[in-house]
């Protein structure tokens, strides 16, 4: 019996949630285009677990997808998703709804845009609270303000009386997380949420984000393109590319020796990184056209390293030593580079 | 708040002098002379000439309109120059029926107008929405006076419906029936440019950022349409329907004559075709000062529906 809990917390219990193989495509006028390429990942309960990429790398659209809210112009080919080992493709719509906002909440990029202008905050978090448990109003609308509290903005009885726009971006984003948060869901997605704030709140956010989901046990999946954040935040790291994963890997090894040239350049272009003196390594080119994806590996025109082998054949995910997964031809790049570099 | 109102109203009694000398001059110059109408065709010089004195009619213009707005402030509207009814109380009798009008035309126009351009954002692209666009734009290109004259041909060859008149109050079967076709008529100008910004508007607000963090929430689709994306969409539909009253007020004046409706159009157009200076000055004021108020109360409804209007000033 013993036994099998410390086996449990050394990583071998089932993860809360997880994306198998999951492919999602948009229809355009100009045919279909594949946002997101056979992507796999699970979080583990407390977990926290960064999906980095450029913009354009389908993070956002992973989130949608999870969360059941893509837009009706994208379909799901492929994949599955499982929440505490159930299928969600299994599931109706109404239990569907079910679980957004009570097993998995979502915090969004934009505060000044993600909260309804014409309701006041109280009402909208009252709304959260109502919609997942039944109780009288006075009694949501005392959490309302206690949930307002929790996320450290000063005065909440009179901030859940105010609209929007009366707060500061920070102070809209703590009641989003508020709202989030308010039925200590067992996942949480954080979809860039500290993107659009000032550099001094955002700090302020992301502790929130950490210390409130430390308390409530949520397995957080952060999505964002700062490799400060993720330094700051992960415990794991999964890179996405033009809508395929190339990289996943606990936080503290993908940074020591990141095992895809993507990354590499990611972690490049990260000043805080980079020795004092030494040039800031930015990755060049753009990210491809989703219609127009290079042949072989998506990232060779960009690939310091790229070779012919790389224009033809596509990578897989492989898996590497300490639970790394690269799908570089070449992982483990220091041996199979050391000579070049 | 109120400063805003007090700002409006300041505002509104400027343009409302506008239109009361627009109006007064705009009767200056038509050709139609009310003492030749008075004095009828049997009327001589010397008859003509004693009653514009006594009209005032051979003093300065300007002097004239001192006049008329000292007596439109005192609540005197003149005496109609054909029966020698008081403006005023032919006015306040032929406001009702045009309110009642106005109102009937309202009531079933706005709500299948938003219904309409609800079904259109929902179904964005489909059949339901292409339909939707067509009958709008249609309602938006037919002239009033068009669909009330197809109507009357209707009526008149099926006895549906009384083409004629107002049969009387609404709760009474009579007035019921003959509010009908005209209200129709009417209601059909809206219909269109509501549908049409309804549609857009909507679309638009389904995906928006707030919409989907009520998705996120876990809110039922009929929730998420009802108290999120309509909630905000419904800003610029308000504002709409306002400045759609304008156009539906033009419309009662030619639905009203069509329809030998009793009311505050009809007067206007028969009272300016008989040369009638007071009536048709009366009329014209009524008018535009039920516009202004409309306005006015767009604004207030706006204010309330929108708590960022109030903060902006």
């Amino acid at each position: 019996m013993k036994q099998m809990t410390i086996s449990k917390q050394a990583g071998v219990a089932a993860p809360l949630f997880s994306v198998e193989n999951l492919s999602v495509s948009f229809a355009t006028d100009s045919g279909p285009l594949l946002a997101l390429d056979d992507v796999n990942l699970s979080i583990h309960p407390g977990e926290t677990l960064a999906v980095v990429g450029e913009s354009g790398s389908g993070k956002s659209v992973l989130s949608l997808a999870i969360m059941g809210l893509l837009p009706p112009t994208a379909t799901v080919k492929a994949g599955h998703l499982r929440y505490d080992g159930r299928d969600l493709a299994g599931l109706d719509k109404t239990a569907r709804r079910g679980m957004r906002g009570k097993d998995m909440a979502m915090i969004f990029q934009e505060p000044s845009t993600a909260l309804n202008p014409v309701k006041r905050i109280g009402d909208q978090l009252v709304e959260a609270i109502l919609l997942h448990d039944a109780m009288p109003k006075a009694k949501a609308k005392a959490r309302a303000v206690e949930a307002l509290a929790a996320t450290g903005i000063p005065s909440p009885e009179v901030r859940a009386r105010a609209f929007p726009h009366e707060l500061s971006g920070g102070m809209r984003q703590r009641a989003l997380i508020a709202m989030a948060l308010i039925h200590r869901p067992r996942l949480l997605i954080a979809d860039e949420p500290t993107t659009a704030l000032d550099v001094t709140v955002q700090a302020q956010i992301l502790d929130l984000i950490r210390d409130l989901g430390r308390e409530t046990g949520t397995a957080t999946i952060f999505i964002t393109h700062d490799m400060g954040v993720v330094a700051e935040m992960a415990d794991r790291v999964a890179v996405l590319y033009a809508g395929r994963m190339v990289e996943t890997a606990r936080a503290s090894d993908l940074f020591t020796s990141p095992e895809h040239p993507y990354t590499l350049g990611l972690l490049g272009s990260m000043p805080q990184l980079n020795q004092r003196g030494e040039p800031m390594l930015p990755i060049s080119g753009t990210v491809p056209d989703l219609r127009r994806m290079p042949s072989g590996c998506h990232f060779h025109p960009r690939c310091p390293f790229a070779q012919e082998r790389c224009a033809e054949e596509r990578p897989g995910l492989r898996a590497l030593d300490r639970g790394r997964r690269s799908a570089c031809h070449f992982a483990p790049l220091l041996e199979t580079l050391g000579g070049q570099a | 708040m109120f400063a805003r109102l007090i700002h409006r109203g300041v505002t509104s009694l400027i343009v409302l002098t506008g239109v009361l000398l627009i109006g007064f001059l705009m009767l200056q110059v038509i050709p139609a002379d009310p003492a030749v109408a008075i004095a009828g065709p049997q009327g001589t010089q010397e008859e003509i000439d004693a009653i514009r004195r006594h009209l005032g009619l051979d003093q300065p213009v300007l002097l004239q309109f001192v006049w008329y707005i000292e007596r439109v402030l005192s609540g005197d509207m003149g005496r109609s120059v054909i029966n020698n009814a008081s403006v005023s109380a032919e006015l306040f009798r032929a406001a009702g029926p045009t309110v009642e009008l106005l109102a009937v035309a309202m009531l079933w126009a706005v709500p299948t107008a938003l219904g309409l351009g609800i079904l259109a954002a929902l179904r964005r692209g489909g059949i339901v929405d292409r339909l939707v666009m067509a009958v709008s734009v249609m309602g938006v290109s037919i002239p009033v006076f068009w669909v009330g004259l197809l109507m009357i041909q209707f009526a008149a060859r099926t006895r549906a419906f009384p083409v004629q008149g107002r049969g009387g109050p609404l709760w009474t079967l009579d007035g019921l029936s003959h509010i009908i076709l005209p209200a129709v008529a009417l209601g059909l100008i809206l219909v269109g440019p509501i549908a049409r910004m309804t549609r857009t508007t909507l679309s638009e607000s389904l995906y928006a950022d707030h919409v989907r963090t009520a998705r996120a929430k876990g809110a039922s689709e009929a929730r998420v349409i009802i108290h999120h994306a309509l909630r905000t969409a419904l800003l610029p539909i308000i504002t709409l329907i306002g400045l759609q009253i304008g156009t539906l007020l033009g419309g009662a004046v030619v639905t009203e004559t069509i329809f030998s409706w009793p009311g505050v159009g009809r007067l206007a157009v028969g009272s300016i075709i008989a040369g009638d200076y007071p009536m048709a000055q009366g009329a014209i004021v009524f008018l535009a000062s039920a516009f202004i108020l409309v306005n006015i109360t767009v604004d207030i409804f706006n204010e309330l529906a929108d708590p960022r209007i109030g903060a902006k000033t």
